[in-house]
């Protein structure tokens, strides 16, 4: 007849000792070596505290309808501008035309969410102008909402020199984040809310490009214009406007940000933890190689009577 | 849309139907509450209301036309269709001509079935995805033109939807007033194109003056009024001359003056001195402007004469607010109380307006005290408020060889044909304006450089510089010393250097150190000519800037012959130690960049290691070629603060090299052996940090057995900035709390 185990459970056996004997000092030592030196291998693999992460999120753009165009001509210093800031125009009134200019930004996937703007300017010139260079700078507003609230105003600035005089000018490109720093997990940050281009200054100084870039890059947060695909079409035609178009797509941007407190703890504990099931197991047959043969003394208190055994 | 292929899955579609509604209805009833814009409402409740043909028709006709006519007969019979409730109503959107077949699209009732056939079926609608629950066997085959897709694979789908609206657009009324439409406009318009609507205007009181960074404003003689423009360059560096002066700020300008055509460039008012101070008198406060109401200048004099005349001859006092600063006419007018014409702070520069009889006998229209008195203006160009730009009594003339010479000012350049110059045009534009507190301006000065442009220069165009410069109005000028720190060494302000003048009267002998009319001979490093060579000249040279490194150097021709002779090899060298030392090596440094120059044991001596030989090695010339400035310097003070101090200054010559002339083919003939060889002399000028740090003795600290790194609880200590080691302190008796706290949690996990 065949024997099988039809059933089967542990029993607990219980070993005792008093507070100041090796079996205790024994036991804080065990438990010393369980749970601290998984601490420092945990730490010394690195990325114990995930100081800084990345999340993704998909910015809110508008396109601000403020601009500041220079069209440089042909003849030496000569060049056409134009910009949708009053106090710029009045300053250039000798070099300044005012072109026709159509902007709309789509929402293709119906998102809630602007994807793209199209952009087409068109500005008058003389049949005697040659243009042969431009420098466009667009506004927007940038908003985040997933982690930090963060609003700021951004540029796209699209720079083309060519050696022909040119009829039309297309850029095809992103708006893009250059992100210096991480930005903060919570909170309303308006640090970088301030306008690019000072609209209210009667001074040459504060619309010239170089001091706008200048204030632009100190920031640890900007957009830029990356847009490696720019056509410059030769051939105008006779009172034909030079023509700029431009789609500009707002993409999806990977964020540095630093994480809160829980964040940090909760993949602490999860690293912490998961290198500390191993110690345990390890010590735990540490320990019941020791107690069990009594390497260090203890009353051994057995789950059942020695005389059932019997 | 999901499949769910058998009957037997009724539960999950029950559990989907009961999460479906409890999900999705709660959302859409919150947007009928919210997206209905409040202004809506009231109108929504008016029938009567037209839609926009009407407004434009009414808008034409005079408004008593339409008010006289009932209501009912104004706008059109119809009222506004509205739009069926839950239906797509766009069927076929492709349709754009109307009684005809439009290419491709398949939907269009004009399209014949053979159209039909040689069309690209474009999509016609797009179908509302509602994510409702099929069973795919119940579709044998598909031949209709509406196609089944499957969106979602997801676990749960809709099995009825009794929510229909949520996939439909709530439909607004039509606006019909202007107040509703800015409503709207308010509520969702994003940013456009259109500038400001509203335009504000500067508005000036009698109290009104000028803060720093205001435009500076002059009026002509016809009354209009501009500002003070100092030319710039904006977008080219070609001149832009309608930058205005900004009030208290030193602004040094420069921009270059496109000449074309010299002969008729020369004209150009922009080279001419008169447009830079005549024609024009400067406001020296906008206060004056008070005067000014709608653009047009109201005359206060015979309007008030009549009502508070009495007032004033009674009340001793009708003076204008005691301007700040201003102490000595504030005693004044205190002093005198009878008559008005004293009352003004700069009545004696402009004693016209002030003593005529009219003056005295007229009243302000203002009893509160003003900083500008109006009854002293009776035109807006010729006034106490306004000035007229006075000339330096030292003009410039920037002579051939490029240096600058006093001569007397020519108000406009003059072209010689002979010469083709344009002589006498402004290069320079100095103006210097003295202040005085809320008061404003109290005069300006200026001062040119005339230059002349030849026809070979002007092809590039003219440099024209603009200088503006704001002074106390109670400060002399040679009373003001610049500082390169205060006390420490600003970075970017030229460093101090003169030379030690001992004096010797009565047996006393005293030191003091002599700096120099300016900071051209501080110290400086060698600038080379146009063609590159070396010149021995103070004034061709640039100077250095405090933590600035620099590199310079020049050319030096010699040729074959002169490196042959020993005699003047040394000679060259002396010369190389003119141009690079430029008589600096005795001179004495402050260590502060605010040392008193009487204060002499706070200068330091260059020190140097000159090497005192030079001597030529056969048919080469061994000759020291360079020089590295050095400045030692430390952060002296506050850690939070630092204060810059020079340690001391070094020349660091170069080892010598030998001067070999190479020559190679032609020109080692004996006949080319004149040909002359260039050689470069450099300079450059070095800084070094040797600030020591904040503690530099302290007892070793304990060392920690379980020290840990820096960041290893990093969630729980604050980083400061500055030190380099985390903050421990109250916190890490928090840390080993958490950290137990932990340890506790795991051992009761285990």
């Amino acid at each position: 007849m065949a024997v099988y185990e039809v059933f089967s459970h542990p029993e607990v056996r219980r070993y005792k000792t008093s507070i100041c004997s090796k079996a205790s000092l024994m036991m804080l030592f065990i438990l010393a070596l369980t749970f601290i030196p998984p601490l420092f291998v945990v730490y010394r693999s690195y990325g114990f505290w995930r100081k800084t992460d990345y999340y993704r999120e998909y910015p809110d753009i508008h396109f601000k309808r403020e601009l500041l165009l220079v069209l440089e001509l042909q003849e030496e210093g000569n060049y056409v501008t134009y910009s949708t800031f009053q106090k710029y125009n009045q300053l250039q009134n000798k070099h300044l035309r005012v072109p026709l200019i159509t902007s709309r930004e789509t929402d293709t996937n119906r998102d809630g969410k602007l994807d793209s703007l199209i952009f087409n300017l068109e500005m008058p010139l003389l049949d005697s102008e040659n243009v042969l260079g431009v420098k466009l700078i667009l506004i927007f507003d940038y908003k985040l909402h997933q982690f930090s609230s963060l609003t700021m105003e951004g540029i796209a600035y699209a720079n083309y020199d060519a050696i022909k005089p040119g009829g039309k000018f297309e850029i095809l490109g992103d708006l893009r984040v250059n992100q210096k720093e991480p930005i903060g997990y919570r909170g309303v940050d308006n640090r970088y809310n301030t306008s690019v281009i000072d609209s209210t200054s009667v001074y040459a100084e504060s619309y010239d490009f170089i001091n706008i870039f200048k204030s632009y890059t100190s920031r640890n947060l900007t957009t830029y214009l990356n847009a490696p695909y720019m056509v410059w079409s030769t051939g105008r035609g006779a009172s034909q406007p030079f023509v700029i178009s431009a789609t500009i797509n707002y993409a999806e941007e990977q964020f540095l940000y630093t994480p809160g407190f829980w964040y940090l703890i909760k993949w602490g504990w999860v690293q912490y933890v998961s290198v500390l099931l191993i110690f345990l197991f390890f010590f735990d047959r540490v320990k019941v190689f020791i107690y069990q043969n009594q390497l260090v003394p203890t009353m051994v208190e057995k789950p059942w009577r020695e005389e059932k055994m019997k | 849309m999901a499949h769910i292929r058998d009957d037997q899955t009724c539960l999950l579609q029950i559990l989907c139907i009961i999460f479906v509604i409890s999900v999705l209805n709660q959302p859409c009833y919150a947007q009928t509450t919210t997206v209905a814009p409040a202004p809506n409402t009231t109108t929504n409740n008016n029938t009567t209301e037209t839609p926009t043909n009407s407004t434009t028709s009414s808008s034409t006709q005079a408004p008593t036309t339409t008010t006289t006519l009932p209501p009912t007969t104004l706008g059109p019979l119809q009222s506004p269709s509205r739009v069926p409730i839950n239906t797509d109503i766009g069927a076929c959107d492709c349709d754009l001509t109307a009684n005809s077949c439009d290419i491709n699209c398949c939907c269009d009732i004009e399209c014949s079935t053979q159209d039909k056939q040689a069309f690209v079926c474009l999509p016609s609608s797009l179908t509302v995805d509602d994510r409702l629950c099929f069973r795919e066997e119940v579709f044998l085959f598909e031949n209709s033109q509406y196609k089944s897709n499957v969106t979602s694979e997801k676990l749960f789908c809709i099995y009825f939807d009794n929510y229909k609206q949520r996939n439909y657009y709530q439909e607004p009324d039509l606006v019909q007033s202007i107040q509703t439409f800015e409503d709207y406009t308010a509520k969702y318009a994003g940013p456009s194109f259109q500038t400001a609507r509203s335009y504000t205007v500067d508005t000036f009181t009698y109290n009104s003056f000028y803060k720093f960074g205001d435009p500076i404003y002059i009026i002509y003689e016809n009354n209009i009024t501009q500002t003070l423009g100092v030319p710039t360059s904006t977008v080219s560096r070609f001149c832009n001359d309608q930058n205005p002066a900004a009030y208290l700020k030193d602004q040094n300008l420069e921009c270059v003056r496109q000449i074309t055509d010299l002969f008729t460039d020369c004209m150009n008012p922009g080279l001419s001195a008169a447009t830079y101070y005549l024609g024009f008198r400067v406001v020296k406060t906008p206060g004056l402007f008070g005067r000014v109401v709608n653009g047009s200048f109201v005359d206060v004099t015979t309007t008030t004469t009549t009502t508070t005349t009495t007032t004033t001859t009674t009340t001793p006092t009708p003076t204008p607010a005691p301007t700040p600063g201003n102490d000595t006419n504030t005693t004044s007018i205190s002093t005198s109380t009878s008559t008005v014409s004293a009352s003004t702070p700069s009545a004696s520069t402009t004693p016209t307006a002030s003593t005529t009889p009219t003056a005295s006998t007229t009243a302000r229209p203002t009893t509160t005290p003003t900083l500008v008195n109006p009854s002293v203006i009776y035109t807006l160009y010729n006034n106490t408020y306004t000035t007229a730009i006075s000339l330096d009594p030292v003009q410039l003339c920037r002579q051939a060889d490029g240096s600058l010479t006093s001569c007397s000012i020519q108000n406009s350049p003059s072209y010689s044909n002979a010469t083709r110059t344009c002589s006498n045009a402004v290069e320079e534009v100095r103006y210097t304006v003295l202040t005085n507190g809320t008061y404003g301006i109290e005069s300006v000065s200026v001062q040119f450089v005339l230059t002349n442009i030849t026809s070979i220069t002007s092809t590039k165009g003219a440099l024209q510089k603009t200088r503006i410069t704001f002074r106390a109005a109670n400060v002399q000028a040679n009373e003001t010393v610049s500082r390169s720190g205060n006390p420490g060494y600003v970075t970017g302000k030229p460093i101090l250097a003169g030379t030690l003048v001992t004096n010797t009267s009565n047996a006393v002998t005293s030191q003091n150190i002599d700096l120099g009319l300016d900071g051209s001979n501080w110290l400086t490093i060698v600038k080379p000519s146009m063609n590159g060579e070396c010149v021995n000249d103070s004034n061709q040279r640039v100077s250095v800037k405090f933590r600035e490194d620099m590199r310079s150097g020049c050319l030096l021709r010699i040729n074959y012959t002169t490196v042959n002779s020993t005699a003047i090899c040394s000679s060259i060298q002396q010369l190389i130690f003119d141009i690079l030392e430029a008589n600096q090596l005795s001179m004495y440094v402050p260590v502060f960049g605010n040392v008193d120059v009487f204060k002499v044991g706070d200068w330091i001596p260059i020190i140097n290691n000159r090497p005192s030989q030079q001597n030529s090695v056969g048919t080469t010339c061994r000759l020291v070629l360079g020089m590295n400035m050095q400045v030692l310097y430390a952060n002296v003070g506050s850690l939070a603060n630092p204060q810059a101090k020079i340690l001391g200054v070094a020349f660091i010559y170069d080892s010598s090299r030998d001067l070999t002339y190479t020559c190679v083919g032609a020109f080692c003939q004996s006949g080319n052996l004149g040909l002359t060889q260039s050689f470069e002399i450099s300079q450059t000028v070095s800084f070094v940090d040797v600030s020591q740090p904040a503690i530099k003795y302290v007892g070793e600290p304990p060392i920690f057995i379980a020290r840990v790194p820096n960041d290893f609880f990093y969630p729980f200590v604050f980083y400061s900035s500055a030190a380099s080691s985390p903050v421990i302190g109250v916190f890490s008796i928090i840390n080993l709390l958490m950290m137990s706290v932990m340890a506790i949690f795991a051992f009761a996990f285990s």
